[in-house]
């Protein structure tokens, strides 16, 4: 293109951006009021609390606690935007039950040793979620999400010791959910603190390595049927250890190749299935593309690749031990 | 652009006006803004639902933040890139495919919808930070100060971030 042509294009591409912006999906009526309402009442919730009070510890618990209700109340109103659904009413139900017991006393405490399948272990597993709304510092979140794994672990094991196979397979659901939201709180905190994060991270993985031990221990003791179940719990809590993406090296397990990405002070892991990598290194994921900013990277691949990499250098290899280059061969033992 | 000064003192009365005020303010933009990345317009909603949860639980732990603004567009954005995370897109072709017909009807309607997508598709494959540039400074046509504050960098970065992203843009869209 000459350079006539480029400022023309240019020009073009401006239009086309602001008519691709112009054009975007209006806001539907019905769903403006929702989100409006919506706001007006977290809002009240705040105000509330505000009003001046000579006990500050009394009020702010008021708060506090009203607010996570709001906020799981808001969840299951989340939800019902893409489905009607009783169970999420009943759960809202229950959860502003339990709050106007204030999470305390016999109900809570008959609650805490109840296994799934029980009558009152909805009302366990909300005081769980509360706490965690409670939570502001993201590693707080984080470990409260780890433990409550823990307990899903616990309940796992004595489910399969009482032969109770009936609600295992949600259990597990639930104990994966459960590492999942503990990994999003740690992304939260490396946001804003990369270090607390990076130390976080390590104990978590610790946490998870376990859990694993504990699950593993357990696939001899279930029927044949139920260990495919046991093993997807193995292996959720090994790929969030190797999925961490700050200060952790990691490995990419592929069918012929062993992959690597080290970017910023990390090295990140993708397991796929083929030898595209998609891996995004700024504070994002993209589609497909490797893209790193004014950082230093090293991208181990050997297969196809898009790679946009701004000031960087660059060392392409294809084993574990960073030597060599071509096509890929069989995993090396680095 | 109205900087809202609100007067929030944990503990006292809230400026319960103010807040309703900023939110009348600045919840079509968030929506906007959202549904440019998202392309769905529920989706959007929620995105904007969620920003303002968001600044209302900062507000309450008695961080106020400087810019309000900037604060929520970047509070949307990061809800964004959590939803990509969680819920990738299959990859949406660029080229060939959205080949407009020249025989074509309401050709125009459909060359512009073509159009959109490819834009669309093109966005997408940027890194969020470029995106949000280009997004800012082409489409709701902030100057580099306030496009600077609302993503937390200097302006010499942002600049680097529009140039960089439009020349990817380019590359992608080259006809």
């Amino acid at each position: 293109m000459d350079k006539n042509t480029n400022a023309n294009f240019d020009e073009h591409l401006k239009e086309m951006l602001k008519a691709y912006g112009e054009a975007a999906p209006r806001r539907k009526p019905e769903a403006e009021k929702q989100t409006r309402d919506r706001f007006m009442m977290e809002l009240d919730t705040l105000h509330l609390g505000a009003i001046p009070n000579p006990s500050h510890s009394g009020s702010r618990s008021i708060i506090s606690v009203s607010a996570a209700g709001i906020k799981q109340l808001k969840e299951n109103l989340a939800m019902s935007f893409a489905k009607r659904s009783s169970l999420a009413i009943a759960t809202m139900v229950l959860v502003l039950v339990v709050f106007l017991f204030g999470g305390g006393g016999i109900t809570a405490y008959a609650a805490s040793s109840t296994l799934p399948g029980d009558a009152l272990y909805p009302v366990k597993t909300s005081i769980e979620n509360a706490r965690a709304e409670l939570a502001g510092d993201p590693e707080a979140r984080a470990r409260l999400y780890l433990s409550f794994a823990g307990t899903r672990l616990d309940e796992i094991k004595m489910l399969i010791s009482e032969g109770n196979y009936s609600n295992l397979s949600e259990t597990v659901q639930q104990f994966e959910d459960n590492i999942h939201k503990a990994q999003d709180a740690i992304e939260d905190l490396s946001g804003f603190d990369a270090a607390r994060a990076a130390e976080l991270r390590s104990e978590a993985a610790e946490a998870l390595e376990q859990y694993s031990a504990s699950l593993n221990n357990l696939m001899t003791g279930v029927p044949s049927n139920i260990q495919p179940v046991i093993e997807g719990a193995i292996n959720s809590s090994q790929s969030e250890i190797e999925n961490s993406n700050d200060d952790n090296s990691n490995v990419n397990i592929n069918d012929d190749d062993s992959n690597a990405n080290i970017n910023d002070d990390d090295s990140n892991a993708n397991i796929i299935d083929d030898s595209i990598n998609g891996n995004d290194n700024n504070d994002d994921s993209s589609i497909n593309a490797n893209t790193n900013d004014d950082e230093n990277n090293s991208n181990v691949n050997s297969n196809t690749n898009s790679n946009t990499n701004d000031n960087n250098s660059n060392l392409n290899t294809n084993d574990k031990s960073g030597s060599g280059s071509g096509g890929g061969g069989g995993g090396s033992d680095g | 652009m109205r900087m809202e000064n609100i007067t929030i003192n944990t503990g006292k009365t809230l400026d319960k006006q103010a807040l309703v005020d900023l939110y009348e303010q600045y919840s079509p933009a968030i929506f906007r803004y959202a549904s440019r990345l998202l392309d769905d317009s529920y989706l959007a909603e929620e995105c904007v639902s969620e920003t303002f949860s968001r600044f209302l639980h900062s507000i309450r732990g008695g961080n106020q933040p400087e810019n309000v603004r900037a604060y929520l567009y970047r509070a949307a954005h990061n809800w964004i890139i959590d939803r990509y995370r969680k819920h990738p897109l299959p990859d949406i072709p660029l080229e060939d495919d959205f080949q407009a017909d020249p025989e074509g009807n309401p050709a125009q309607l459909v060359t512009k919808e073509m159009d959109r997508q490819r834009v669309r598709a093109a966005l997408l494959r940027l890194p969020a930070e470029q995106r949000q540039v280009i997004e800012l400074r082409f489409m709701e046509e902030w100057s580099h100060d306030e496009v600077a504050a609302a993503i937390g960098k200097t302006i010499e970065a942002t600049r680097a971030l529009q140039h960089r992203g439009f020349s990817a843009l380019r590359q992608m869209l080259a006809e």
